[in-house]
């Protein structure tokens, strides 16, 4: 069955003026419907038909004006470029002088004379004309024609009878040439003839179906050809296809097949393969992403100004561009400048010194710095984008290369040392190794290096000095008990920006102090101090100079041994304790020594009132409590503070019953920092932050019918503030060692607070901190009956997080509302 | 029905010139506009489906000079063209010249509307121009280097050759200069909606002759 139609004429101008041809192999992502349409507007011809303007141009692509073929001259076509938007040399009537081929014309569909040969290209090879029309012109021509199996093969037993045969448009047969010497060679760079092959339009399918548009590659690659059963693209079609022209950045290529044509003549059909670039529509700009550099050079910390930063910005187009927008910046921040760039194929690399807020305002800018980033080392992304909202120009044909993103990195090193002292048993130091490189035993001496030691000293070796505080908030008048070098050598090697080292101390410190370490009478508040070296350098996040946490200390108390108490009383139920464990939870104890005292008379020492009283923020945390005999427990906080459960442990702003008042308040009517749609996303807990003890003893006295009479022995009052650094800086707790949620303490016996005492008792002791505690004995001076009563009042405030956006909570702050209990 | 034979016949007399105005296709190229580009005459033409066709002609290169020198550079290059073709009896080239005739599409093109004028105007004075200089030494040369890629265009192929241009001669021998009413030439439109008015005039001349007879 014959399926030929006969057209008079053919025109595949039309076919491949389809805007949505896509080539598939290359890379620049043009559009074949970019490549090889010729529509320009009027306002391009206009400026392309003055012959300044088209020289200027031909000049700028590298394109000569003129070439010699056969000893004849031969100009840029101008005629053609604006026709046909393709550069050709001479025109169809210089064939027949300047080539030994024989021009021919044909009538196209649109009426228009098509030659067989447009001119010349720059290199002077005929340049074939795929306009011209074919004798055979329907949709699947290509998917039906018996093409010929490597036509130039000559050894086939078919060649010979072909030879005689072939017969085309073309005004002389045209037999198929060995391939090895006669056929061209790709030389596009970066494309291989297999890529050009496979980059052939089906102007066939094109022409005839409704969908060409959208798939020029058609029959090439919808289905196997129905003669030859393989489908006609890469090397299936290398074996079908005598390429005479491949393409160049500005011209077509084109390649013929043979077959046994339905007439029963073989004959030749002509194919073309697309430009790479339109000489008159391409506009490309791009940005060269192995350019960049930045004075000074990375790493710096952050904030650190910046003298310049150089990209590099391309012009692959065919159009001198003005007025170009670059937007620059590092992750987070946008600014943006203007550039012109005339050359055509030409680069030009653009200094930015200032962050220019505005396109068009280069008044308008401020300082380039090294991005904040708040990791110790970062490679911050920098990245310039040209033209991005394609605005100018409007037509790019490739917008993918209009963009480079380099890495700068940032250093924002920092050494840090922390004590940790919760009792004499559990002393840590830990060292935090935030620099970039090993801290050696050595200082280096090279300035990229950042472990440069500031002053003299050994860069591996903190100082641990172990003070006894006698209890004064002041440290001039501590008296130094321990004093010793900490070494650490190659430091977190392998892990440089998050490691630590962490030393125990309290053995060392122990046996430094030996026995001295504690007093049988008296509580000693012990301070430890550790000291770092100070490295060159060293930062915060803000690239501010960073040495304030190269010192930390802590202190820790140490209690008279075998104190222990008499009697504890739990929390209350009120304070509704939400405990894990096995134990009760302890509020209070209080003991005396001897546990039973003779009186002052008797020549009795005299007794010590001790009383121990544990802190708990309200509502209270959920703990877990462990004994560890001598009335001793351990708390730890079992509470997830990124979770949003747990409601009733905590005080929300505002409540959900008066949030829609103002001031909100919450259910204990404290008025709340915020209003509406606030309740779950402040939480908070009532903190203590002082206490004062009352205390009184008194003797009972009972008369013989039975009746009980008080008389006051001793009364007075204890106060104690709670530093500031015994809260938790992450949760919303207070630390849980002796000092800060425990305090144990013994009665004072002021001269103002004794009711009985003997008359050359004269100490007059102020509280428990600093004194003896020989002096606060209670001097009995009758046997009998006596009571105990101790009675305490806690200042509390509110300290609350809040739900941030990063879904964790914050870190804990004070809001200054203040409640007595 | 002889009066509707009358009014059918009356209708007919005008036809050609209704087929005419109505035979637009794709292949009917109107040139819009014409620049001197500074190397020749550059021309554009456009067809129904707003497709454009652009047409240069080249001038001799040491003629730019002059040309580009002169106020109005469009005409002077049209007259040395004219003149340069006339010498080298270039038929084909004087028939393009004067938007006679459009050689890829082998048609005669339309003038438009807005050229018509000037193209007019200047058309008078390349006719003077010619003879005033026709018989004297050309300044110059036309040969093949000096029109570059644009020679001997129809030598390349026959399917031309049965296209009747008028030679050189007939042109300058049969040119009337064009005159101009308010600055107007007639267009020919306005014969083909005289010739409507005058078929509905005989129509009712007809329709009016015989009603006293009746």
């Amino acid at each position: 069955m014959r399926k030929i139609v006969y057209f008079g004429f053919v025109t595949v101008m039309t076919v491949l003026l389809s805007p949505q041809l896509i080539s598939k192999a290359d890379n620049s992502t043009d559009s074949l419907s970019k490549l090889i349409s010729c529509n320009p507007s009027l306002a391009e011809t206009d400026y392309y038909r003055i012959e300044n303007n088209w020289q200027d141009h031909l000049s700028k692509m590298n394109m000569p004006a003129s070439i010699t073929v056969s000893s004849k001259t031969l100009k840029a076509n101008k005629q053609q470029f604006l026709n046909h938007c393709e550069i050709v040399y001479g025109t169809p009537y210089d064939v027949n002088s300047a080539s030994s081929k024989q021009q021919q014309w044909k009538y196209d569909m649109n009426g228009e004379l098509q030659p067989v040969y447009s001119g010349f290209t720059e290199n002077g090879v005929l340049y074939n004309n795929w306009r011209f029309p074919d004798t055979y012109d329907y949709e699947t021509w290509t998917k039906d024609a018996d093409w010929t199996y490597r036509p130039w093969d000559t050894s086939t037993d078919t060649y010979a009878s072909q030879v005689a045969q072939y017969k085309g448009s073309r005004p002389e047969y045209e037999t198929p040439p060995p391939r090895s010497t006669s056929y061209a060679s790709p030389s596009y760079p970066g494309f291989s003839r297999i890529d050009e092959l496979n980059r052939a339009v089906d102007r066939f399918y094109v022409k005839h179906n409704a969908s060409g548009s959208s798939n020029p590659r058609g029959y090439f690659t919808l289905a196997p050809n129905t003669q030859e059963g393989v489908t006609l693209t890469g090397n299936n079609l290398n074996n079908y296809a005598s390429v005479y022209l491949f393409p160049t950045k500005y011209s077509p290529g084109i390649f013929t097949m043979y077959s046994h044509a339905p007439d029963g003549i073989y004959r030749y059909t002509d194919y073309t393969i697309p430009a790479h670039k339109n000489p008159m529509l391409d506009r490309d700009l791009a940005i060269d992403p192995s350019y960049f550099v930045i004075n000074p050079n990375d790493p710096k910390h952050t904030n650190t100004p910046i003298n310049s930063i150089k990209v590099k910005v391309l012009n692959k187009g065919m159009t001198t561009e003005e007025d170009v927008e670059l937007h620059y910046g590092f992750n987070g921040t946008e600014y943006c400048t203007t550039f012109d760039i005339s050359e055509y194929s030409a680069s030009k690399i653009i200094t930015l010194t200032t962050g220019q807020k505005s396109c068009n305002d280069t008044s308008n800018t401020e300082p380039l710095k090294y991005h904040k980033t708040n990791k110790r080392t970062s490679n911050v992304p920098f990245k310039a984008e040209i033209n991005p909202t394609n605005s100018n120009p409007i037509d790019e044909t490739n917008t993918t290369n209009n963009s480079g993103q380099w890495n700068v990195k940032v250093n924002n090193p920092n050494a840090k040392i922390t004590v940790k002292a919760n009792d004499k048993d559990n002393i840590e130091v830990q060292i935090h190794n935030h620099m970039i490189k090993k801290v050696n035993s050595t200082c280096p001496t090279s300035s990229s290096s950042y472990e440069i030691c500031l002053g003299s000293g050994n860069p591996t070796q903190a100082r641990v000095k172990v003070y006894d505080t006698k209890w004064t908030s002041t440290t001039s008048d501590d008296q130094l008990v321990y004093n010793e070098p900490l070494s650490f050598t190659n430091l977190s090697a392998n892990d440089p920006y998050s490691g630590y080292k962490t030393i125990e101390l309290s053995t060392d410190i122990k046996n430094k102090l030996g026995t001295s370490i504690t007093d049988p009478q008296r509580f000693i508040k012990y301070r430890v101090e550790t000291t770092l070296p100070y490295y060159k350098g060293e930062v915060d996040f803000n690239g501010n100079s960073m040495y304030s946490d190269n010192q930390d200390d802590d202190f820790f108390v140490v209690k008279p041994p075998l104190l222990s108490f008499d009697t504890c009383r739990d929390a209350p139920s009120t304070y509704d304790v939400i405990t894990s464990g096995t134990s009760d939870l302890h509020k209070m104890c209080i003991g005396k020594y001897p546990k039973f005292p003779s009186t002052y008379a008797e020549g009795g020492m005299g007794t010590y009132f001790f009383a121990k009283y544990r802190f708990f923020p309200l509502p209270m945390p959920k703990y877990n409590i462990d004994n560890l005999g001598n009335d001793e427990q351990s708390l730890t906080l079992t509470e997830d503070n990124n979770s949003i459960d747990e409601h009733e442990s905590f005080l929300f702003y505002p409540t959900s019953s008066k949030k829609t008042s103002s001031p909100t308040h919450n259910m204990k009517d404290l008025p709340g920092p915020y209003i509406d749609d606030g309740h779950y996303t402040y939480r908070g807990r009532m903190f203590p932050t002082s206490a004062s003890f009352n205390f009184e003893i008194q003797s009972i006295n009972t008369k013989e019918d039975g009746t009980e009479i008080p008389s006051t022995v001793a009364i007075g009052q204890v106060s104690y503030s709670i530093p500031s650094s015994c809260y938790d800086q992450a949760y919303l707790d207070i630390e849980h060692k002796k000092g800060c949620d425990e305090i144990t303490f013994f009665l004072p016996n002021t001269q103002e607070n004794m009711q009985e005492r003997p008359e050359d008792y004269t100490s007059d002791s102020i509280n428990y901190r600093t004194d003896q505690i020989t002096d606060t004995k209670i001097p009995f001076l009758n046997s009998g009956k006596h009571t105990f009563e101790l009675k305490a009042y806690e200042r509390q405030e509110y300290r609350y997080q809040h739900w941030t956006d990063n879904d964790v909570w914050s870190t804990p702050q004070w809001y200054g509302v203040q409640i007595e209990k | 029905m002889k009066k509707i034979l009358i009014i059918l016949l009356s209708t007919l007399l005008f036809v050609p010139q209704i087929s005419y105005a109505a035979s637009s296709s794709n292949q009917t190229w109107t040139l819009v506009d014409e620049v001197w580009d500074g190397a020749g005459v550059s021309r554009t033409y456009i067809n129904k489906d707003k497709k454009q066709h652009y047409v240069f002609l080249p001038v001799p290169e040491k003629s730019i000079k002059t040309i580009s020198s002169n106020e109005n550079p469009l005409l002077e290059a049209k007259k040395i063209l004219a003149l340069g073709y006339i010498q080298q009896d270039y038929n084909e080239r004087f028939s393009e010249l004067m938007n006679d005739y459009l050689l890829p599409f082998n048609t005669k093109p339309e003038l438009s509307k807005e050229l018509k004028e000037s193209f007019y105007k200047d058309e008078n004075k390349i006719y003077s121009y010619i003879k005033e200089n026709l018989e004297k030494p050309s300044k110059y040369s036309f040969d093949e280097n000096t029109f570059g890629n644009f020679s001997d265009r129809l030598s390349n192929f026959s399917d031309l050759n049965d296209y009747s241009f008028k030679s050189v001669k007939d042109y300058v021998d049969n040119f009337k200069p064009h005159t101009f009413n308010n600055n107007k030439e007639s267009d020919s439109n306005e014969v083909l909606y005289f010739g409507i008015i005058i078929s509905i005039l005989i129509t009712f001349l007809v329709l009016w002759i015989k009603k006293p007879r009746r």
